[in-house]
């Protein structure tokens, strides 16, 4: 049993929203994560699927503490930091960090490259001027870049050379997590397999681990240990990658994997795909996905289903599994 | 981004002669100001030759008490423009500083300031700088600084509405997740990224500075005889708008040329700074 | 000309200038669409496939410019329709949708609005008779509750709801070509899948010509039946959804079909990179990530040779074997 990097009991993150209504005074509560818990492992990736408005990355902002937690817990390294004041966060920042998706928007475009890499190292007080410069020059190299790109600006980069700047900013304070938020789906699908090459590379040679966030599942079930599937800011399935595209259990997995358009003119998946009446809704009693279950029944209306393990290491969240 | 906005800016002139005109315009109106002594005519010297029309001595007449009116336009231009440049210099302090923190901090510290802006906006402005001026002396210091005070608002919008926009950007985001402090994240990534609209806000605000300059003078609260100014000319002129039109002209014009010139400026520095 | 042809692509080149210069979007795009064809268009960003298909309407933006080449709608050349020929083209025998649903649609008005008139406007028919095929077109479309839906205003529906009522719109006139540009890129996995299930069926009901533009070469193999492949303004393979999947010859029609990501398939595979040293503006333009790029690639151009019935490639080693020893090879 390795150990564990990151732990989140019952995390709930509850945003605020403006009454849809005019002249309402009470505002509207968006439940974005809902009573989600799950472990990573050190040195492992989980993976966290889901669609539009699944609350991944409102996870992995919470984890990061880019969002207080509305309730619940989040512990890393043993350590609670979900309710943690900002001003005693500073040592775990320096060990958790992340890529996101858009690689435009996730560079200032007024610093060089140097400047960006460095500002991690600055911020945590770590090492002289001089040995932050050395630093960037190692880094850069190790994400495929050249000495002298660090004194470009990222509009003179493309998209995946601007990721590899995103990973090596990362890299640079020596981190033990990383949340990889989407990082290659604005990517072209032949960029697409040179990060995520990378990023493994990395992960063998630094021990990292990773919360890999993602809408495409194809993507995920490479890269991940462990996959949970997200839907309406609560889990339907947690499982080993491989065990989940090989058995899915809930209907909305299956649902997932069916809805992939494969590559491959022989295999015709789109023949089934019935045309649902549900859409999605949070504001329905019961298990969350009754209104789009094929195999909706009268408890499915009523009651929510909790997490239950079904097989060893295999969590559904599904009155019809396992029960 | 920054070795091509000077080749941007370069291309932005070249697709708008107006702008090079403007700019030639500015540039020489401010080399008059700053070299104004080269001119060896004082412009508060009193003659006898009243409202003599342009000659060869006078090559813009002279005003009712006989004095230069050249030396009066050149000495002029200096105070407009000082008026000009220092209150924009002013409102864009306050403006960026209250719209950067309004905007990055959210919450109730928006609400304040963004409610004091409302309010300031929605009184008449120049009604308050007549109010003002009763209790202050007139001169060019205190007019900067009411002109300063009273111009901020529109600027501290702006910067705010930017700042919320860069606020949802990842490497603002990522700032925040990775433990910098707000100080330094506004100063760092907030600035450098809102520099071109504060940039284009600014020229546009001499101008309304130089505006205001113009009318206030012309009320007779701005800068004080003998003092010249182009809009204590400008108001001087209208008693004698019927024998010395010429009067009435020159600070006219150069009010003109000066303010369309920083709105050209103004026109091509923000399609320079647009995002792409 | 073959009677089922109704539109053709030949040799389009598209221009964009800017205050910075010339940049070649399109640099020779070709291709033919016959009447029921379910056509699909994939390549990178950049590709060019967004510009080749925008030009088909002549919708491109103020600063771009057909070069040269034709664009043939059932042989009447439309780069050289006048403007109330093109009205009557666009929307009506040609009819388009957008990947964003939300920008396409005017926010002030409600979807009925928009629809009803624009069924007036074709069709020329009463207020009444236009709301009741509007009816009829969002029930055909699968939107179950279609009163409802023409009272809503665009951002009241979901995003997968708004692509069908910018489907029904565009069939509202019965149009012989719709071009579809990404319409899926923004939607769900899960609704992808209807979306792209609902432009089939429409096919096969109505026997209109499909082009459908797309990164996504799941979404192609699962719904077109021909396929052009585009790499920096090039098609450089085109042929049948079976050729181009099961027997690729362009390399790197092969390699994005290996760096595909697959439900329980293996690792995907990684592009080759290189930089050039010279600029290489007028050569093959997959020539820098190219496999079995030879010194004929750094001398010339590929032309465009077909090595199948309706299989054409653009590339210098094709039919000789590019890479995987199919014919008698020619590279070491």
């Amino acid at each position: 049993m390795s150990e564990i990097q990151v732990e989140i009991k019952n995390l709930k993150v509850w945003f605020k929203q403006k009454s849809p209504k005019l002249l309402s005074f009470h505002p509207g509560i968006l439940k974005a994560v809902d009573d989600v818990s799950f472990t990573i492992k050190k040195g492992k990736t989980f993976g966290l699927v889901g669609e539009s408005g699944s609350g991944k990355s409102t996870i992995g902002k919470a984890i990061l503490r880019y969002h207080k937690p509305t309730g619940g817990e989040i512990y890393f390294n043993g350590t609670e930091i979900g309710n943690k004041p900002e001003k005693e966060l500073l040592p775990f920042r320096k060990k958790m960090q992340s890529v996101f998706q858009d690689p435009y928007s996730s560079l200032d475009p007024s610093h060089t490259v140097q400047d960006i890499i460095c500002e991690p190292m600055e911020i945590h007080h770590m090492y002289q001027r001089a040995e932050r410069k050395e630093r960037a020059r190692e880094l850069i190299q190790v994400v495929g870049l050249k000495e002298q790109d660090l004194l470009k600006y990222p509009h003179e980069f493309s998209g995946g050379q601007r990721q590899r700047i995103s990973i090596a900013r990362a890299l640079s304070v020596h981190p033990e997590f990383i949340v990889c938020d989407e990082p290659i789906s604005a990517l072209d699908v032949s960029l697409q397999a040179q990060i995520v090459q990378m990023l493994q590379d990395l992960q063998q040679e630094y021990g990292l681990t990773y919360l890999f966030i993602s809408h495409q599942l194809q993507v995920v079930q490479k890269i991940c240990d462990t996959v949970g599937v997200l839907y309406l800011g609560s889990l339907m399935e947690i499982a080993d990658a491989e065990h989940l595209y090989g058995n899915p259990l809930h209907p909305y997995t299956k649902m997932l994997i069916s809805s992939i358009p494969v590559p491959d003119p022989r295999v015709k998946t789109l023949e089934h795909i019935v045309t649902e009446s549900g859409v999605q809704s949070r504001e329905i009693s019961g298990c969350k996905f009754h209104n789009r279950c094929p195999g909706c029944m009268q408890q499915c209306r009523e009651e929510v289903p909790a997490l239950r393990e079904v097989e060893p290491g295999h969590f559904v969240a599904c009155h019809r599994c396992g029960a | 981004m920054r070795e091509n906005i000077w080749k941007n800016i370069k291309i932005g002139f070249r697709t708008n002669k107006l702008a090079v005109a403007g700019l030639a315009a500015l540039i020489l109106l401010s080399l008059m100001s700053i070299f104004a002594f080269l001119y060896p005519v004082d412009p508060n010297a009193i003659s006898m030759e009243r409202l003599v029309g342009p000659c060869e001595a006078h090559l813009f007449g002279t005003d009712e008490m006989g004095r230069d009116y050249l030396a009066r336009c050149i000495y002029g231009g200096r105070a407009s423009l000082l008026v000009g440049f220092l209150s924009m210099i002013l409102s864009t302090l306050i403006g960026v500083i209250v719209g950067a923190v309004s905007g990055f901090m959210g919450g109730i510290v928006d609400a304040v300031l963004m409610r004091l802006v409302d309010a300031l906006m929605s009184l008449p402005t120049f009604l308050i700088m007549i109010v003002m001026n009763a209790y202050l002396k007139p001169g060019l210091q205190n007019i900067v600084l009411i002109i300063g005070f009273l111009t901020w608002m529109n600027i501290a919008r702006i910067v705010r509405g930017e700042t919320i926009s860069l606020n949802e950007r990842e490497y603002v985001v990522y700032a925040r997740i990775s433990g910098q402090k707000t100080f330094s994240t506004i100063v760092r990534h907030i600035l450098p990224n809102i520099m071109p609209t504060i940039i284009v806000s600014a020229t546009m605000n001499i101008a309304s500075a130089i505006l205001m300059e113009s009318a206030l003078s012309f009320f007779g609260l701005g800068i004080q005889p003998p003092t010249a100014s182009w809009g204590s000319m400008l108001s001087n002129a209208q008693k004698y708008i019927q024998q010395a039109p010429h009067l009435a002209v020159f600070p006219g014009a150069l009010i003109l040329i000066t303010v369309i010139s920083f709105n050209y400026l103004g026109e091509v520095l923000r399609k320079v700074f647009e995002p792409k | 000309m073959n009677q089922d042809t109704v539109l053709e692509v030949k040799n389009l080149q598209v221009s964009f200038y800017t205050d910075l210069g010339e940049t070649q979007a399109v640099k020779d795009a070709e291709f033919t669409l016959e009447k029921g064809d379910f056509f699909g268009i994939v390549g990178e960003s950049g590709s060019g496939k967004s510009v080749t298909t925008k030009t088909i309407l002549r919708l491109g933006p103020k600063n771009c410019k057909v070069k040269g080449g034709e664009i043939l709608f059932h042989g009447k050349d439309i780069l050289k329709m006048n403007d109330s020929e093109l009205r009557s083209l666009r929307g009506k025998e040609i009819a388009m949708i957008f990947q964003d649903s939300l920008s396409a649609l005017n926010p002030v008005y409600r979807v009925g609005n928009k629809m009803v008139e624009l069924i007036r406007r074709n069709n020329g028919v009463s207020r009444e008779e236009a709301r009741r095929q509007a009816l009829d077109l969002l029930k055909a479309v699968g939107i179950t509750d279609a009163e409802n839906s023409l009272r809503s205003y665009p951002h009241e529906l979901s995003g997968g709801m708004r692509q069908r009522v910018m489907i029904a719109m565009a069939m509202s006139s019965h149009p012989q070509v719709l071009i579809a540009d990404e319409p899926t890129t923004a939607l769900d996995v899960t609704i992808q899948a209807q979306i792209l299930h609902l432009l089939l069926d429409l096919q096969k009901k109505t026997g209109m010509s499909i082009i459908l533009i797309t990164h996504d070469l799941g979404v192609v193999a699962q719904t077109c039946r021909k396929v052009a492949v585009m790499c920096g303004g090039y098609v450089v393979e085109s042929g049948t959804v079976e050729e181009i999947f099961l027997e690729p010859v362009h390399p790197y029609t092969k390699a994005l079909i290996a760096s595909m990501p697959k439900v329980g398939g293996g690792a995907f595979e990684q592009f080759l990179e290189r930089d050039l040293s010279e600029h290489s503006e007028s050569l093959c333009p997959f020539l820098n990530r190219c496999k079995y790029a030879q010194d004929i690639c750094e001398n010339s151009l590929p032309p465009c040779s077909e090595i199948g019935p309706g299989h054409l490639v653009r590339c210098h080693l094709c039919g000789k074997g590019a890479g995987d020893g199919r014919k008698e090879n020619s590279n070491e």
